[in-house]
C-alpha cells in the first residue's frame, strides 16, 4: 500500500449493525480460555503483562520486608537479630531480587502490556513466546525465595564476586541456585525484549510513523534492545561460573591458578550490571514523560531531543561499566576513559531533564498523585545523578568504594529513578488496568510516606559511607558512631514500609470498591485511552489511524479506522517500519498449555544445572519435544479451518495452490 | 473509538493486504533476527574470554605436561577443523539453494534439499565431535581449554538447534506439504543457516590461527 492511501479517505458502510456483528465475532475469536487452566494458558499480552507487574511488585515486597529486617540488625550497634550468614543472605537476596526480579520485570512487564495498546494493536508479535517467558521468569523467582528459605540462600552479594563465589570459598549449592536463577530471569527479560521491539518495528497503527511513536514506547524499545546486547554477558557468565563449581565439569574461566581471571568475572557481570541500571532507568523515564505530557495538558517540549536522548543513553550505557571496577588494577588509560564516559552520560540525562522542566512550565499543571511522584523523582534522581558525577572521578571512589556512600547513590538512583516514576505510573494507568481509580487521598499520603521516609534512609548514608561505614556488614562496634544516623535509617526504613502498605490498601480499595474510571479519565493524548477501560481481549473493535505525534488529541472527527481485518480469528495488522504504512496481515496464535510445560521444561534443565550437567542434553531432548508440539500446533492453526484458504495457500509439486 | 456507539465515518479497507510477507517485512525473519543478535553477543562475550585467557597464559596455548604424550608445543591440529570449515562452506549452496526454492514455493526442490541439508549438517556435527580432539586439551585441564570447549560447544549447539529445526520442517513439509507460512519458515531458518557459518568464518581463526601466531 503507498504512503499517500493513507490520505485517501474512503466514506464507509460501517453501520451499528455492522460494527455490534463484528464485535461479537470480535469477542469470540479473542476470547481467552475458562477457569484456571484457561488462565494457564492465556496469551493476552495484558494479562502477561499485569500477571508480571503483580508478580514483580511480590518480589518487590519480599525483598523489602528482607531490606527492613536487615535495617533492623543495624538500628544499633551490636545487634543480634540476624547472624553474619544469615545477614549475607539477606543483602544477597535482596539485592538480586530488586534487580533480577523486580525492576527488569517490572518495567518489561509495563511493556508488555501498553506497548501493544500504545502503538494500536491487539497483540505482541510473539504470544505464546510472550507467555513462556513470564512463566520461566516466575520459575526463576521462586527458586531464589525457595532457596533462601531452605537456608541455602545465595551470600556471595548480587554481583557474586569471585572467588567469594567460587568453588573454593563458595561450598555448597548457594551460588549454583543463585546463577540459575540469573539465566532464568534473563530469559525471560530476553524473550520480553523481542517481542517488544518487533511489536513495535511491524504493528503500529497505520500513520504512527517513527516520529509518532510515543515516549514511553521509545523508552521500551531502547531498553529492548540494550537487553539484547547486555543480557547475554551476564547469562553466559552465571552459566560459566557454574561450570568453575560443578565437580563434574570444574572449568578454569575464573580459576588464577589455571590462566583464568577473577578480574574477568567483574568485566563481563559489570558489562550487563551497568547497562541493567539503564535498562531500569529508560522505561521509568517513559512514565515521566507521558506523566508529564498528560498533566501538563500541553504537547512534550523537545519531543526529538527526548528520544535521542534515550538512544544516547542506550549507546553510552555500555562504555561505562569499568567504573564500577576502580580499585582493580586497571590501565591509566583505561580509568581515564570511563571516568570520561561516565561523565558523559550525564549530558543526554540533563538535557531530558530540563524537557520535561520546559514541559511543565510552559504547561498547564494539573497536579494529581501521578505528577507528585515524579516531583518526588526530579528531587531523588538528581540527588543521585550528583553523587554518581562524584563516584565517576576516580581518586574520590577509591576513597569511597563499598561504602555506604555508595549504597546511599544506587538507591538514590534506583529508588528515585525508577521506583517512583513506576508508583507514579501505576496510579496513572491503575484506570485503564482496572477500569477503578486509585484514592487520591491516600495517593498523597503513600507519596508523602515514601519521600519522607526514603530521605531518612539514604541521606544519613552518604555521611556513613564518608565516615567510613562499610556496606555488607552485619554489625558495628558503638565506638564508631555510626549508631544514631543508623537508628535514624531504620526508623526512615519503616516510614516507607508504611508507605508501601499505604500503596497496596490503596490498590485493594480500588479493585474492591474504587470509583469506576471512564476510557480517558486523565485527559491523555496516547491511543491505549482509546480503549475501554479495562480494555478488551482485541484491545479495539478497529484498529485506529493515527494522524499526530499526540493521537488522541490531534484525533479529527473524520479520522479513518482500519477496516478489512479478520474477525473471526486472532489477526494483527503489519504496517511498514519506518512510515507505518499497511503493509499485510499477519495471524497469530490462540491459547495453549506449551508454552507453560516448555516452562517447566526449561526451569528443570537450569535447576539440574546447578547439580549435574547431564541435565542440559536431557533437556535439549525434552525441550526439542515439546517445541516440535509447539511448532507442530501453531502450524495446523495456520490451516482451514482456522484459516481461509486463500490466506495461507498450500503449493503442489507443480508451484500452483491446490 | 470502541464506545458503543461510536460509528466512524471512513476506513481504510486492508483486506486486499496479503496475509504472509517474506523478508524485513516479516515479523518472524525480525524475530529471528534479533534472536541471532543475541546471540552474536554471547560469542563476543566468548571472543573476550578467549583473549583474556591468551593474555593470562604465557607460553599460549600452554604446553601440554600432565599426561603423555608431552606436548611443548600444543597448538590445534588443522585437519579436522578445515575439512570441517569447508564443509560449512560448501553447505551453503543447498542451503542458498532452498532459501530460493522456498521464495519460487518450488516443492519439488525443496523436497530433495531438505534432506540434503539435514544430511550435511548431522555430517557437520559429527565432524565437530572429533573437532574437539585437535585441541589436545580437555576443557577442565585450563582456562585455554575451558574457553576453546565453550566457543565450540556453543557453535555446536547452534549446529544442533538448526538440525532440529531441520527435522521438524522436514517432517511437516513431506506430511503437510508446503503452504505460504512453511515457505517463510524456510527462509527465515536460511537467515540462522548463513549466520551459523558467517560466525565460524570469524570464530575458526581465533580459536585455530590466533594460538599460531600469539
Amino acid at each position: 500500500m503507498e504512503d499517500d492511501d493513507l490520505d485517501k479517505k474512503q466514506s464507509t458502510d460501517l453501520t451499528e449493525e455492522t460494527l455490534e456483528h463484528e464485535r461479537s465475532e470480535l469477542e469470540e475469536a479473542w476470547a481467552p480460555g475458562k477457569g484456571f487452566y484457561g488462565w494457564l494458558t492465556d496469551v493476552d499480552h495484558k494479562s502477561v503483562g499485569l500477571r508480571t507487574v503483580v508478580t514483580a511488585f511480590a518480589f518487590f515486597g519480599l525483598a523489602g520486608l528482607l531490606a527492613l529486617v536487615m535495617r533492623l540488625q543495624l538500628a544499633v550497634p551490636e545487634n543480634d537479630v540476624l547472624g553474619p550468614d544469615l545477614y549475607n543472605q539477606f543483602f544477597t537476596t535482596h539485592g538480586s531480587a530488586m534487580m533480577f526480579l523486580f525492576a527488569v520485570p517490572v518495567m518489561e512487564g509495563m511493556g508488555i502490556y501498553l506497548v501493544p495498546l500504545m502503538v494500536g494493536t491487539r497483540n505482541v508479535s510473539f504470544p505464546r513466546m510472550n507467555l513462556y517467558g513470564y512463566y520461566v521468569y516466575l520459575i526463576g523467582g521462586v527458586l531464589l525465595f525457595t532457596a533462601l528459605v531452605l537456608n541455602i540462600g545465595p551470600d556471595a552479594g548480587w554481583f557474586a564476586y569471585v572467588p567469594l563465589s567460587g568453588p573454593e570459598f563458595g561450598p555448597g549449592k548457594r551460588v549454583d541456585l543463585w546463577s540459575q536463577m540469573v539465566s532464568l530471569t534473563e530469559i525471560a527479560a530476553l524473550v520480553g525484549a523481542v517481542n517488544i521491539i518487533v511489536t513495535v518495528l511491524k504493528h503500529r497503527a497505520p500513520g504512527m510513523s517513527l516520529n509518532r511513536i510515543p515516549l514511553f514506547v521509545w523508552s521500551e524499545v531502547v531498553t529492548a534492545f540494550m537487553i539484547v546486547f547486555a543480557m547475554p554477558a551476564v547469562m553466559l557468565s552465571s552459566t560459566l561460573l557454574s561450570m568453575d563449581r560443578l565437580t563434574d565439569v570444574s572449568t578454569h574461566f575464573f580459576n588464577v591458578a589455571e590462566g583464568g581471571d577473577p578480574i574477568l568475572w567483574q568485566h563481563l557481570f559489570w558489562f550487563f550490571g551497568h547497562p541493567e541500571v539503564y535498562i531500569i532507568f529508560i522505561p521509568a523515564t517513559g512514565f515521566v514523560s507521558q506523566i508529564i505530557t498528560t498533566f501538563s495538558r500541553r504537547k512534550t517540549f523537545g519531543y526529538t531531543a527526548l528520544v535521542l536522548t534515550m538512544i544516547a543513553t542506550g549507546f553510552i550505557g555500555f562504555g561505562v561499566w569499568v567504573h564500577h571496577m576502580f580499585t582493580t588494577p586497571l590501565p591509566q588509560l583505561g580509568q581515564s576513559i570511563f571516568t570520561a564516559a561516565s561523565m558523559l552520560i550525564v549530558v543526554p540525562n540533563g538535557v531530558q531533564i530540563f524537557c520535561w522542566l520546559a514541559t511543565l512550565w510552559l504547561g498547564r499543571l494539573n497536579i494529581r498523585v501521578p505528577l507528585l511522584f515524579v516531583f518526588g523523582f526530579f528531587a531523588i534522581f538528581v540527588m543521585g545523578g550528583l553523587t554518581g558525577v562524584m563516584l565517576a572521578s576516580v581518586p574520590l571512589d577509591l576513597q569511597l568504594h563499598d561504602t555506604f556512600f555508595v549504597v546511599a547513590h544506587f538507591h538514590h538512583v534506583l529508588i528515585g529513578g525508577a521506583v517512583f516514576p513506576l508508583i507514579g505510573a501505576i496510579y496513572y494507568w491503575f484506570p485503564k488496568f482496572t477500569g477503578k481509580m486509585l484514592n487520591e487521598g491516600l495517593g498523597k499520603v503513600n507519596f508523602v510516606l515514601l519521600f519522607v521516609g526514603f530521605f531518612l534512609v539514604f541521606f544519613p548514608m552518604h555521611f556513613l559511607g564518608i565516615d567510613g561505614m562499610p556496606r555488607r556488614v552485619y554489625t558495628y562496634v558503638e565506638e564508631t558512631g555510626w549508631g544514631d544516623l543508623n537508628l535514624l535509617a531504620t526508623v526512615g526504613a519503616f516510614t516507607m514500609g508504611v508507605g508501601v502498605l499505604v500503596f497496596i490498601v490503596n490498590v485493594l480499595r480500588g479493585l474492591l470498591s474504587g470509583e469506576s474510571a471512564s476510557n480517558n479519565p486523565w485527559g491523555a493524548d496516547t491511543l491505549e485511552w482509546s480503549a475501554d477501560s479495562p480494555p478488551r481481549p482485541y484491545n479495539f473493535q478497529n484498529i485506529p489511524v493515527v494522524q499526530g505525534r499526540h493521537s488522541l488529541w490531534e484525533l479529527t472527527d473524520d479520522a479513518p479506522v482500519v477496516t478489512g481485518l479478520h474477525t473471526k480469528f486472532r489477526e494483527l495488522l503489519c504496517t511498514t517500519i519506518h512510515d507505518a504504512s499497511p503493509e499485510h496481515r499477519y495471524a497469530i496464535p490462540g491459547p495453549s498449555i506449551i508454552p507453560f510445560l516448555l516452562s517447566l521444561v526449561t526451569g528443570a534443565t537450569f535447576i539440574g544445572f546447578a547439580f549435574t550437567p547431564w541435565s542440559i542434553p536431557l533437556g535439549m531432548g525434552a525441550s526439542f519435544i515439546v517445541l516440535f508440539g509447539w511448532f507442530w500446533s501453531n502450524s495446523t492453526e495456520h490451516r482451514p479451518p482456522h484459516l481461509p484458504e486463500k490466506d495461507n495457500p498450500v503449493y503442489d509439486e507443480e508451484g500452483q495452490t491446490e | 473509538m470502541t464506545s458503543e456507539n461510536f460509528v466512524p465515518k471512513t476506513s481504510l479497507d486492508v483486506s486486499d493486504l496479503p496475509s504472509t510477507e517474506f523478508d524485513h517485512r516479516s515479523p518472524l525473519w525480525w524475530g529471528n533476527l534479533i534472536g541471532l543478535m543475541i546471540e552474536t553477543a554471547m560469542f563476543g562475550i566468548m571472543i573476550a574470554v578467549f583473549f583474556t585467557v591468551a593474555m593470562n597464559l604465557r607460553p599460549f596455548p600452554p604446553p601440554r605436561v600432565d599426561r603423555f604424550p608431552v606436548l611443548l608445543d600444543s597448538e590445534p591440529n588443522l585437519t579436522l577443523p578445515i575439512i570441517g570449515l569447508l564443509v560449512l562452506l560448501i553447505s551453503l549452496v543447498p542451503g542458498i539453494l532452498l532459501d530460493l526454492a522456498g521464495r519460487r514455493r518450488d516443492v519439488k526442490s525443496i523436497k530433495i534439499l531438505l534432506p540434503v541439508t539435514l544430511s550435511i549438517n548431522l555430517a557437520l556435527i559429527l565432524i565437530r565431535y572429533y573437532e574437539f580432539d585437535s585441541l589436545h586439551f580437555k576443557w577442565n585441564d585450563n582456562a585455554y581449554g575451558s574457553a576453546t570447549w565453550m566457543i565450540l560447544g556453543l557453535h555446536m549447539f547452534h549446529l544442533i538447534v538448526l538440525f532440529c529445526e531441520d527435522v521438524y520442517l522436514t517432517v511437516w513439509t513431506f506430511v503437510r506439504g508446503i503452504d505460504e507460512k512453511h515457505a517463510l519458515d524456510l527462509t527465515v531458518a536460511a537467515v540462522y543457516w548463513y549466520w551459523i557459518v558467517g560466525m565460524w568464518v570469524l570464530l575458526f581463526p581465533i580459536v585455530y590461527l590466533v594460538p599460531r601466531m600469539l
